[in-house]
């Protein structure tokens, strides 16, 4: 299996009140493509920083993160953005979906920023599959939790991508959404054959992926695999 | 605007002011001065000219060259005891005269000189009017000084005020003198009026050199009253 | 699946401005209405301008046109004697089409009557006037009258002697028939129509009237025509010499358009004003609105970056968003700007007796669409450059790193433009580059004084604040100094607004103070001078019996200046270290005698006698200018010489006198009790509503007291009532306009601290704070900054509006208190009122609510 992410000696420290302080310490790891995996860890035990990190959202003080081969070390913040623009798709607690936009247009920004073809109708399938085919001119404000979420799904799938960071997919959502809006993460990603990165301190979902890679105070504590095909 | 403002209200009160126009005249204190001497020195007599600009100087750049005071020096060189008040006030009409002699009277007069009625004639003021204030000046004279020795300066209108009222306004005076007995100089003007060298920029008041032939036309008369 | 190679990515992914384009439009489609704060600045701000600038060239039109009919010819050469044959030679070549009239005093006799009155005789023959007409009715007569022996007779001299048209009258030898009633001809506003009325005649007539002989007083004037083309101003001033030589002079329009031009100065640089302050008004509208907007798009711009959407492209799509909405704002701006220049003058036809033309001013317009999108341009890329660091991370968790902006280079470019963008803007309203760079400074100056007094805020209610405060005055003034404040930005925009609103109406005030003439029913319009002391008290009831007021009745006392302290003319001609005008001793001074001062007149020093006391010095009082002008001040002896009678004086006090009313003002007063004797005339003072009242009340004063002399200045009045008029209305409402846009400014200034303290509202609220509590913190707040910050903009203001009106608009410097209090009240009133509605929300609703929608 390749390797699609690879982690190196990340550290990553903030300056506060002229202390250091360091939320990720020497973090190694890689991940196969077409892998799911799970980083799960307490409240400020740094996975939500790892997760940005991996994705290309913020610059590691030091060490190594490598996106399908793409070395984020001396990328500047607009040419990763067109990488996460071409490779990596996003799924946000708080789904984070322009409220200016219906769910059709959430959908097909990632591809209309890549100027592809057959945008609306490529978008419009994506909302069938997440069964929001007949919602797509409705507003966020106007969906529920889950619907938004299920949007924000298919806009993570819009750009095919070959890794789908999740933050606490389903933090926001009642049990019997969450199992509905999970179950369709598996489906899809499966589908499209994409990489599932996972963060949460869900350890009942954290349990539906392969790998689950625990941290603690910043430090990479533990990294299982959970025997999910 | 401001500006603009300020010159129209001046202009309204300057003619509210000033009917006649008075601009700065340098001039004589003579009326106060003679007042003073007059009480001061028994010996001299006094010649009261009562007039308008024409007697005020207006427009002269010295007072001293005003026609009474050119009058002053051939009183003075024919050695003659008087002394003369200018009694003239720019703008003066007959009516104002009326009302100001009486102030003027406070002081013993021996001869008295009109020259009223001019601003009368160029402000179509009607004739009758004018000769009943002129009357009544010489009357409140001769109530108070009965010998005093008077004498009338004529006047005339310039033609286009139109020929009735140019006809009327000029024979008023001679109408005038001749009721009271008064020595009449016909024309106050004569010479001088409508030759534009004798005359100041404005065609109305005399010139320096207007004022002196003024002065040798009053004097023709007044050297046999004296 | 293919290991991705590096070369895979498309870092030079080319801008796609259509989609940019697409994103603009979608994106602003939920917050329309949010973007209405900065609509509405634009709007205001914009549409104060348009108005401005059309109500400038409207009026700068009328000038143009009025002018050309004040003289009613392109050049007009008069004097008051017959050109010589060399000059004669020059009038009859000039121009391209001439007129000659012959003007003169003369009495001119109603035939039907029979009775006679002094007129302004004019004889004219050719075409003019060129520009305008002679007024007539009926119409036709004003050119029809040149065709046979016809007269246009003035119309208050018509309705005097109960004249009709077709009635007789005679000029001189010859007898006319009166053609039509004169209303108004060119040239014919100023003072010389009222002092006689006017007749016109034919001048092929003239000859046989007599009245042209030797020794008339004729006035001689020659007005031409020229093609367009011809430079008469150039053309006028190389025959200056000549015609001076000759005793002639000469009136070209555009001297007579300067003449009317400089009464407008101050209006036009008070428009200036406002234009200037409504657009700064609008741009602290532009950058705190847009500063909200930004704040609340941070999240969309965020996830817009997750998604890989470049900085550049996010700066992009909301400066597309930015200027089309600016644009839209320009446009309604510039319509409502036009519509509030057509349609207030119609709304306010009946109650106003002026009327302004209204035209549509497409260069107006155009202007003001211009600017407005420079501002919203301009102003909002303070906020919109802080895009392009917005973080991605932002997604994850929502943080305000601004630190990062400061240091941005963009930063310091953008201010750079702005401050070159107001100077600019400042030049062309102006003029010239010293007073746009004063101005700009000033504004900089004012903008550090308030940033400055924030952060001394900031420092020193830190050290303030004391423990055994109540916890709401701890907590409200807390809130001034901790981490996340609004001090500085509400402070700077409150005290801005506040500064701009008061200069404005300092200014307005000052400028209204100084055009009130006006013909009020109290304001004296017609003159009666000449009045005999025993004709005084019958002069009065023949006028109140008309039933007309007697507005003021003065003696006038004709006396000259004999001493200044001992010195003569003749000394002060000798030492000019004296520092007496000569001229002082030359005049004839017309002075009065009364116990109390009137009411446009003002004690500067000294104190007022009213009484003089027998055998002591008389005392008197000075006006200022006079005071000046013979070096003297309150003690000093004058002697002044009463027709013959010498009266020792000393100034008791020192008048300051407003010239600008129509009322009998004098340089030096005397006391009761000294000068009732003396000869003197009287003046009295009348307002009379109409013409009609006006020929009966002059008829009758003729024919009881023919010494008396009357003068109308209604007409003159009028003119100047309506210029007048005018001008204080388009002050008074330009300001008011302006005013609007900065409450409005003020208002989406002070919303932008909403989104500052609700998650703090909602935590005390959810910590069980009392709705009471946290009201009681914000009002706090809020009064303590819109206090402060608007006492800091009155103080700027008072500051910058006596640097306008001593280097701008030279005029006398007050403050008026009382609205200037009002004004800070308002502000810090209305600061507090917008803050608490600000959080009116947080209170009303359930704090989870709040938390989720804003999480």
């Amino acid at each position: 299996m390749e390797t699609i992410l690879n982690i190196s000696n990340l550290n990553k420290t903030y300056k506060s009140a002229g202390r250091e302080l360091t939320v990720l310490d020497n973090i190694n790891f890689s991940i196969g493509a077409g892998s799911t995996n799970a980083i799960v860890g307490p409240s400020g035990s740094g996975k939500t920083t790892l997760l940005g990190l991996c994705a290309g959202l913020d610059s590691a003080t030091s060490g190594i993160v490598e996106l399908s081969g793409i070395s984020f070390t001396n990328l500047s913040e607009d040419k990763r953005a067109q990488v996460r623009n071409q490779y990596v798709g996003f799924i946000f607690q708080n789904f984070q979906l322009l409220p200016t936009l219906t769910a059709l247009e959430n959908v097909m920004v990632p591809l209309e920023l890549r100027g592809e073809k057959n945008i609306k109708a490529r978008s419009l399938d994506l909302l069938d599959k997440v069964g929001l085919a007949d919602r797509g001119h409705h507003y966020p404000a106007q969906l529920s939790g889950g619907e938004q979420q299920r949007v924000s799904l298919a806009r993570a799938f819009s750009n095919s991508p070959k890794i789908l960071f999740a933050d606490e997919p389903t933090g926001n959502l009642d049990a019997e959404t969450s199992e509905k809006v999970v179950k369709l993460i598996f489906d899809l990603n499966r589908e499209a054959g994409t990489t599932l990165v996972l963060v949460t301190h869900d350890l009942e979902l954290a349990a539906k992926t392969q790998r689950i890679i625990k941290i603690k105070g910043g430090k990479l504590v533990a990294d299982d695999k959970t025997g999910n095909e | 605007m401001l500006t603009k403002l300020k010159i129209a209200s001046a202009l309204a009160l300057t003619i509210t002011l000033a009917s006649c126009g008075s601009k700065p005249t340098t001039t004589d204190a003579t009326a106060g001065d003679t007042t003073t001497t007059a009480a001061a020195d028994p010996s001299t007599k006094s010649i009261l000219v009562f007039g308008d600009s024409l007697s005020a100087g207006y427009g002269l750049d010295d007072p001293s060259e005003s026609y009474p005071s050119v009058l002053q020096t051939k009183i003075d060189s024919a050695k003659l005891p008087y002394t003369i008040i200018n009694g003239g006030l720019s703008g003066e009409t007959s009516a104002g005269g009326k009302g100001r002699i009486d102030w003027l009277l406070k002081q013993h007069i021996d001869v008295f000189v009109l020259e009223l009625g001019a601003n009368d004639g160029l402000r179509g003021i009607p004739v009758k009017e004018t000769e009943q204030n002129l009357q009544t000046i010489i009357d409140h004279l001769k109530a108070k000084y009965p010998k005093a020795k008077l004498v009338m300066l004529g006047m005339q209108v310039p033609p286009n005020m139109g020929a009735t009222y140019v006809t009327d306004f000029k024979e008023m005076f001679p109408k005038l003198a001749t009721k009271n007995n008064m020595a009449l100089v016909p024309f106050l003007l004569q010479g001088v009026g409508g030759v534009r060298s004798l005359n100041q920029k404005d065609g109305i008041h005399p010139t320096a050199a207007g004022a002196k032939i003024l002065a040798s036309n009053v004097w023709e008369v007044m050297k046999g009253v004296l | 699946m293919n290991n991705a190679p590096m070369d895979n990515v498309n870092f030079k992914r080319k801008i796609n401005f259509a989609w940019l384009f697409k994103m603009a439009l979608r994106d602003s489609r939920r917050n329309r209405s949010r973007l209405l704060l900065f609509i509405s600045s634009i709007v205001f701000g914009i549409a104060a301008l348009v108005a401005i600038y059309s109500f400038r060239y409207n009026i700068q039109n009328d000038i143009n046109q009025q002018a050309a009919t004040l003289i009613g010819a392109d050049l007009t050469i008069s004097g008051n004697k017959e050109p010589d044959e060399k000059l004669q030679k020059v009038l009859d070549k000039l121009g391209d089409d001439r007129s000659q009239e012959r003007s003169f005093p003369s009495m001119v006799l109603f035939r039907k009557t029979f009775s006679t009155r002094l007129v302004q005789v004019k004889a004219l023959e050719g075409n003019f006037p060129y520009y305008g007409e002679l007024e007539t009715t009926p119409v036709q007569a004003g050119r029809a009258f040149k065709t046979g022996q016809y007269a246009l007779v003035d119309k208050t001299l018509m309705l005097q002697f109960n004249a009709k048209v077709g009635d007789s009258v005679s000029v001189g030898n010859e007898t006319f028939a009166i053609a039509g009633v004169l209303n108004k001809a060119p040239g014919q506003t100023g003072i010389a129509a009222s002092v006689a009325p006017l007749v016109y005649i034919p001048m092929q007539y003239l000859e046989k009237t007599g009245l042209i002989t030797v020794g008339s007083r004729i006035n001689y004037s020659y007005y031409y025509k020229f093609d367009k083309k011809t430079d008469v101003e150039k053309l006028a001033k190389g025959m200056e010499t000549q015609l001076d030589k000759a005793g002639f002079n000469y009136d070209t329009v555009e001297g007579k358009k300067e003449g009317t031009s400089r009464s407008f100065a101050d209006l036009s640089r008070f428009l200036s004003l406002v234009g200037f302050i409504a657009l700064l008004l609008g741009c602290v509208g532009v950058a705190s609105a847009i500063n909200i907007y930004i704040r609340e798009k941070i999240r969309s711009i965020a996830i817009m970056r997750c998604m890989g959407v470049k900085a550049s492209e996010a700066f992009l799509i909301y400066l597309i968003q930015i200027t089309g909405i600016g644009l839209i704002g320009s446009v309604a701006g510039a319509i409502l700007g036009t519509a509030i220049q057509h349609l207030l003058p119609l709304v306010l036809k009946d109650f106003l007796p002026i009327t302004i033309s209204v035209s549509i001013s497409w260069l107006a317009i155009g202007q003001g669409v211009l600017l407005g999108l420079i501002i919203s341009i301009l102003f909002a890329l303070l906020p919109l450059i802080s895009i392009r660091n917005i973080s991605p991370l932002n997604t994850l968790r929502l943080s305000f790193d601004d630190t990062t902006t400061i240091r941005d280079p963009f930063r310091w470019l953008v201010y750079i433009l702005v401050l070159l963008f107001i100077t600019s803007f400042a030049y062309l309203q102006i003029g010239d580059w010293m007073g746009a760079i004063s101005f700009t400074i000033g504004i900089a100056v004012a903008f550090l004084i308030l940033t400055a007094i924030a952060w001394l805020l900031i420092r020193f209610t830190r050290v303030l604040v004391m423990s055994s405060w109540s916890y709401i005055w701890r907590q409200g003034f807390a809130n001034l100094y901790r981490p996340n404040n609004q001090t500085i930005i509400l402070t700077v925009s409150i005290g801005l607004s506040t500064a701009f609103i008061a200069t404005l109406f300092l200014i307005q005030q000052l400028l209204i103070g100084q055009v009130t003439l006006s013909t009020g029913d109290n304001q004296s319009n017609m003159i009666l001078f000449d009045i005999q002391t025993a004709q005084q008290k019958a002069v009065a009831d023949l006028t109140r019996k008309q039933g007309l007021p007697v507005l003021s009745q003065v003696p006038i006392i004709t006396m000259r200046l004999e001493k200044v302290n001992g010195k003569t003319a003749a000394d002060a001609k000798k030492d000019s270290t004296l520092h007496i005008a000569e001229r002082a001793y030359a005049y004839e001074y017309r002075i009065t005698y009364r116990d109390s001062i009137t009411n446009s007149e003002k004690i500067t020093s000294g104190k007022w006698e009213a009484k003089a006391e027998p055998g002591k010095d008389i005392p008197v009082s000075a006006e200022e200018r006079f005071a000046q002008r013979i070096n003297a001040k309150v003690g000093d002896k004058l002697v002044f010489n009463v027709q013959g009678v010498m009266m020792n004086t000393y100034i008791s006090s020192i008048r300051k006198v407003n010239w600008n009313k129509v009322s009998t003002n004098f340089q030096v007063v005397f006391p009761t009790g000294v000068l009732e004797d003396a000869p003197q005339i009287h003046v009295l003072l009348t307002h009379v509503p109409n013409n009609t009242v006006s020929a009966k009340y002059q008829q009758a004063v003729v024919k009881q007291f023919p010494n008396v002399s009357i003068i109308d200045l209604g007409l003159i009045l009028n003119v100047l009532d309506e210029l007048l008029g005018k001008i204080g209305y388009v002050i008074k409402f330009m300001s008011g306009f302006s005013i609007i846009t900065g409450i409005i400014v003020l208002i989406s200034s002070v919303r932008i601290s909403k989104y500052q303290r609700i998650q703090e509202s909602v935590l005390l609220r959810t910590l069980g704070g009392s709705r009471k509590q946290i009201f009681a913190i914000t009002a706090l707040e809020y009064l303590f900054l819109g206090a402060l910050s608007a006492l800091t903009g009155i103080v700027i203001a008072i500051g910058g509006s006596w640097l306008l009106a001593k280097y701008t608009f030279d005029m006398p410097y007050t403050v008026n208190l009382l609205p200037v209090v009002a004004i800070f009240f308002i502000i810090t009133l209305l600061t507090v009122i917008i803050g608490l509605l600000n959080s009116r929300g947080i209170l009303n609703k359930p704090p989870l609510e709040i938390l989720r929608s804003n999480s």
